[in-house]
């Protein structure tokens, strides 16, 4: 067995293989986008989906709800 | 969560399509605040309904704090004559059932669309303005 087929059979195949595993594995998640885990910090960006600038938002004067209800989970 | 955005571009346009879908069946503005609040939660839905100056009276804001595990789901007057604060109760239910288990989006888009299902009312020509 030559010097190539070694490397070949036992550094660039694991190597592959591995490669191809991984992407098996964290394709998913890449797809999914962020997973939210519940009892860890935050750390994404404030974000007001279907709403005004936030910048412009935290200047504006607040403005008393009509009703609504709080949650916890 | 590392750092970086809260959801992911398809995730977005999930909300964004429920949000689209909520207001034509509703007829009342949805919007979605998630993040850490500078103070306290529901003083944040209140300037955030603040901002949207017109149109708040006729908004639901539900503002999220997952770092807190806390919502908030806040109604304008004339939305909170639609939307009770019993219809609000059970859009949160929804939401935080699936928060609980991980999934923030899809918490997000079966709340609004509890939300709008209890909101739902005919129009009538005398109080909606015509398209």
């Amino acid at each position: 067995m030559s010097t190539v087929e070694i490397l070949g059979w036992f550094v660039l195949l694991p190597l592959a293989l591995y490669v191809v595993i991984g992407l098996l594995v964290y394709t998913p998640s890449w797809v999914r986008g962020p997973k939210y885990r519940p009892g860890l910090s935050w750390w994404a960006e404030p974000i007001w989906i279907g709403g005004r600038d936030l910048e412009a938002a935290a200047q504006s004067e607040s403005v008393r709800e009509g009703g609504g209800c709080s949650a916890r989970w | 969560m590392p750092a970086g955005d809260a959801f992911s571009a398809a995730q977005v346009e999930a909300i964004e399509r429920a949000i689209a879908h909520a207001h034509a069946e509703s007829d009342l503005t949805y919007s979605v605040f998630v993040g850490a609040p500078d103070g306290d939660l529901r003083d944040q839905g209140r300037q955030l309904l603040g901002a949207l100056g017109a149109d708040a009276d006729r908004s639901v804001v539900v503002v999220i704090d997952p770092a807190h595990r806390r919502l908030e789901i806040l109604t304008g007057p004339t939305a909170a004559r639609y939307l009770d604060d019993r219809a609000t109760a059970l859009g949160a239910m929804s939401m935080t059932s699936s928060f609980a288990a991980g999934d923030l989006a899809g918490g997000i888009v079966a709340g609004l669309h509890t939300l709008s299902e209890h909101a739902r009312h005919p129009r009538t020509l005398h109080t909606n303005p015509v398209d």
